[in-house]
């Protein structure tokens, strides 16, 4: 089927049309929410919340994008907003260094439960470290070291999503990892 | 960054790469779909142009018609007795049901 015409249907309400999205999309969606959100029934959540949006604003959709690169977009915005509100409800104090902004890797519990089944049970502890330090970069950074090491996407897919040039995903990729080494360094040096 | 904080820091990274792919729940679609039908808009019906307002309307205009009828219709007949009266006064009936002539 022609993408126009599904959108069409899916304009329509078509509940068959509804369901050929799921089915084509469930894993993708799923897939990346599972990446910003290392825990299973969180992402499930917020992945069908990210369909339930995409049926809602399908009429908005301009056709003059690719239907998947609009859905990874939605994707990516409800996994931020996700975890903004759950740490709005988490109490946090975070001590900034001297140095300025550079933000050590908090202590407290992560903001979520880490509960990802593809992370095995000894690597648990340091990989919630890895997203406990992801989670204090800067929001770009942060989004696209997500999709590109975790949700393993193509960077010209990262370009298509965030709107970013080629030059620019691979530039804040490469300041995300130095910041990530250099967070993960500090945190080793003061905990041996 | 001394050499064991560069080597922790790099084997914790690698880990990202270890991650494996996790399936959906296969009940996803299902609840999802419980979802949109939810959501979904109401089908529209075959009559949805049969309004309300559509009714009161056209009842309306019923009333209207039948009553402008009824008095029309009565005013017409005081008429049609009036000519007729006066054609019989003047002799003026041309048909007769009478057997006298």
């Amino acid at each position: 089927m022609d993408e126009k015409e599904f959108i069409k249907k899916l304009v329509a309400g078509n509940q068959v049309a509804f369901g050929q999205l799921i089915d084509a999309y469930q894993q993708k969606i799923f897939g990346t929410c599972i990446s910003f959100i290392p825990n299973k029934e969180d992402a499930e959540d917020v992945a069908q919340e990210v369909f339930l949006e995409v049926f809602k604003s399908i009429s908005k959709f301009k056709s003059n994008a690719k239907l998947s690169t609009w859905i990874y977009k939605i994707t990516t915005n409800k996994c931020l907003e996700f975890i903004r509100k759950k740490k709005t409800k988490k109490r946090f104090a975070f001590m900034q260094t001297l140095s300025g902004d550079d933000l050590p890797i908090p202590m407290t519990p992560y903001f979520v439960e880490i509960n990802h089944p593809g992370i095995l049970l000894e690597n648990k502890e340091k990989t919630a470290l890895i997203f406990k330090a992801i989670d204090t970069l800067p929001a770009q950074q942060k989004v696209i070291f997500t999709l590109a090491k975790i949700d393993g996407k193509r960077y010209q897919e990262i370009v298509e999503i965030t709107g970013k040039s080629l030059s620019s995903v691979e530039s804040v990729l490469f300041r995300a990892k130095k910041n990530l080494q250099k967070k993960l360094a500090n945190f080793y040096k003061n905990h041996p | 960054m001394n050499e064991i904080s560069k080597h922790k820091t790099t084997q914790t990274l690698e880990l990202l790469t270890q991650i494996a792919p996790v399936k959906v729940s296969p009940f996803f679609k299902h609840k999802l779909m419980q979802e949109f039908i939810k959501e979904a808009p109401q089908k529209p019906l075959s009559f949805s142009w049969l309004t309300p307002q559509f009714q009161w309307a056209t009842l309306g205009l019923v009333l209207v018609l039948n009553i402008g009828t009824i008095f029309y219709a009565f005013s017409g007949s005081k008429e049609a007795t009036a000519i007729a009266l006066f054609a019989q006064e003047y002799a003026l009936q041309t048909s007769s049901n009478s057997i006298l002539n």
